[in-house]
């Protein structure tokens, strides 16, 4: 890596923390409290681009290019999941899930379940899940830094592992870069036209993409094919099917992308955000996958897969925007492992420690137990990242199939089926979360054709229905939730130009009524 | 009721006269009738923290109201009260004990301060109870349904409790209020 590129690094990193900076030097304390206030928020474009790319995560800049440099066009089923998983999401539970989190008062997505289905056992097994899971979606946001870091410092892989954990974890405590919401939308800006850059220059490299094809077919005809290099796949189609939904169902299952529903402003700004953000995804998120495959020719001779995209922008990009590429990069790894680790300690220290074991716990208490975890889960990361490194994408794609197996049917019936209950959304979490873990563990995709998220969601879809459907009467829903998910699914009489306000006064609106009906009791 | 008792009331800023105006023929044929207004009840915090930035450690002001009837926490901001002793105002009294309301109010700016500024940090926040203000809301009147308006906001919601043929009787129509 030149001196030129590490120069251009350290500016990029200068630039974004001179904004941050400026901005709160500018507005002082005044602009900081509204930025904490709800009332004054950001429009759709800024939160579309500062939502995709906190949520861009290491898999796009190592998993997705590595798959597309092993796999030729088979990839692309993957990323054809990706870019209508953030508006699929939205659709299906968005809008009632933010409405029935507001009316339940949930702050988080495990208190979101548990409050839909009522039981402490909800909490624990979802909170348990997930805690886990996200500790592996950590892990691959770690290895990521840590190869990231390696390439740009030249220095050695342990020793870039342990400054890329050190970051992270400063970047937890002290929160991002001391201004984030300054700085956000820049970054995602940089990404994007930085991986936009690199497609176009690894595109005039290869001659144009029919020139890319031509010269594919004649390195291995099956790279071009949907089935996968060698035809490793054809007929499939249980895995295929895993492949789309992965990233389209699977989505739904991840807490930090829910947790993002709950805290929308309002519906009209979240189908504005939709649009901008499926824009920018229909650009971004093949180019890691295309950028992969055309490694192929670009790289003959590349060592690690994964290090597909990196080592192209070193080789075709200008020294002084290769730094800006990577630094933006880099960035990206560190704001999704930060909100992952952020939405980990939340659940450790709220829903489990705070719930079962300490209910009087003091908030100094609560920031102990989540900087504890994070620190357990950041040193046995480095551990495991150290002594026998998987690849990102296996760990990404197995944490998002066991988390949206076990999670997808519970959160949509939450605010579609009225007659899901406590013990059907129990059985549908532990049977989806068993058979995704067990589907990629027992060595199962090979015999069956099934890939772990394809098993694992039918499974606990199967299981939500019939155990709900079974325990009626002895697990019966609430009226409480019964009336809520009544509201939520309510839009009218109002005139389609009040729509997008109608959200913020539904719990004022719930007593109203309530006093009402009492008042006209009385009479 | 609450003849006698005077209420901080938030100052609204919308016009009664001119929503009903504004509502009044958006949907064909069906009359817009002005019912009531009911004042509802948020116990009311000011809160202090401190934040570590880039330029140093700021102290931050926040404001915090919790729903005095659901026991929902939220931030808000700066706002003026009236004083109202209001007889015609169906009034809501506050169901949250205050030590409770004390509970939420920290629980909900210390999770807004940490999913905004995404960090763990103990933000040490003080917070200081300022009593019970109230928010008025109207109602109104659309063909069989009734909607709830903010008076502060605009923000719309339509109630499921149908009108009272007899309530109803001694409201007022659209622009005759």
């Amino acid at each position: 890596m030149s001196g030129t590129v590490i120069f251009f690094l350290v500016l990029y990193y200068v630039v974004v923390l001179g904004i941050g900076y400026w901005a709160l030097r500018r507005g002082g304390s005044e602009d900081l409290e509204g930025f904490l206030l709800g009332g004054r928020q950001v429009g759709p474009i800024a939160t579309a681009l500062t939502l995709q790319s906190t949520s861009m995560s290491g898999y796009m800049f190592l998993g997705a290019g590595g798959l597309g440099f092993s796999q030729g066009y088979w990839a692309l089923w993957y990323a054809a999941g990706d870019i209508g998983g953030g508006v699929l999401s939205m659709s299906v539970i968005g809008r009632r899930m933010r409405k029935f989190s507001q009316m339940m008062g949930a702050l988080t997505s495990i208190e979101y379940l548990e409050k839909r289905y009522p039981s402490p056992a909800v909490r624990l097994v979802s909170g348990s899940i997930t805690i886990f899971l996200l500790g592996f979606y950590v892990l691959a946001q770690l290895i990521a830094g840590g190869k990231g870091m390696a390439l740009v410092t030249g220095i050695s892989y342990p020793i870039a592992l342990a400054i890329a954990v050190g970051i992270i974890l400063a970047y937890t405590f002290m929160g991002g870069y001391l201004a984030v919401a300054y700085t956000d939308f820049f970054q995602s800006l940089v990404m994007l036209v930085g991986v936009m850059w690199i497609v176009i220059a690894a595109l005039s490299e290869v001659g144009g993409l029919t020139a890319a094809n031509v010269a594919l077919s004649e390195l291995d005809p099956t790279l071009l094919s949907v089935w996968g290099k060698g035809l490793g796949f054809e007929g499939k189609w249980g895995i295929v099917a895993g492949a789309i939904l992965i990233f389209s169902l699977g989505y739904m299952g991840w807490p930090h992308v829910v947790t993002r529903h709950m805290a929308m402003s309002r519906p009209g700004t979240a189908r504005k955000a939709g649009f901008w953000a499926t824009v920018w995804s229909t650009f971004f998120v093949p180019s890691p996958y295309l950028v992969g495959i055309l490694a192929i020719l670009i790289l003959p001779g590349l060592d690690d897969p994964e290090m597909a995209i990196f080592q192209v922008a070193e080789q075709l990009l200008p020294a002084a925007v290769t730094g800006l590429v990577m630094a933006a990069i880099m960035a990206a790894i560190m704001s999704t492992a930060d909100s992952l680790l952020l939405q980990t300690g939340s659940i450790a220290s709220r829903d489990i420690y705070e719930r079962f074991i300490n209910p009087e716990a003091s908030e100094r208490q609560m920031v102990m137990v989540s900087r504890g975890l994070i620190v357990a889960i950041a040193a046995i990361g480095y551990i495991v990242a150290l002594v026998e490194p998987p690849t990102v994408f296996s760990i990404v794609v197995f944490a998002t199939s066991v988390l949206g197996s076990a999670f997808v049917p519970a959160y949509i019936c939450a605010v579609w089926w009225k007659k899901a209950n406590t013990a059907g959304a129990l059985a549908s979490m532990i049977v989806g979360a068993t058979v995704a873990f067990v589907w990629e563990y027992a060595g199962l995709v090979e015999p069956t054709e099934m890939h772990p998220m394809f098993a694992g969601i039918v499974a606990s879809t199967i299981t939500m229905i019939v155990v709900s459907l079974a325990t009626q009467k002895i697990s019966p829903v609430s009226a409480h939730v019964l009336d809520a998910m009544d509201v939520c699914a309510r839009i009218g009489p109002i005139p389609a130009s009040f729509d997008e306000s109608q959200f913020s006064i539904v719990n004022e609106a719930a007593a109203v009524d309530k006093a009402l009906e009492e008042e006209r009791r009385d009479e | 009721m609450n003849d006698a008792n005077t209420l901080a009331v938030i100052s609204g800023r919308i016009d009664r006269n001119a929503l009903l105006r504004q509502l009044d023929g958006t949907v064909p044929g069906i009359s817009v009738v002005y019912e009531r207004s009911v004042l509802y009840p948020y116990a009311y915090f000011e809160a202090s923290c401190t934040v570590p930035t880039i330029s140093g450690e700021k102290s931050v002001s926040l404001n915090g109201l919790v729903d005095g009837i659901n026991g929902h926490g939220m931030t808000c901001d700066e706002f003026s009260t009236e004083a109202t002793t209001s007889s015609s105002d169906k009034v809501l009294y506050s169901q949250i004990r205050v030590d409770e309301a004390l509970r939420i109010a920290r629980r909900t700016l210390t999770h807004a301060l940490s999913g905004k500024l995404k960090m763990i940090a103990p933000f040490d926040v003080r917070l200081e109870a300022r009593g019970t203000v109230y928010k008025r809301f109207f109602i109104v009147r659309i063909g069989n349904d009734r909607l709830m308006v903010d008076s502060i906001s605009g923000h719309m919601q339509p109630l499921r409790a149908r009108p009272n043929v007899a309530s109803v009787g001694a409201s007022v129509r659209s622009g005759a209020a």
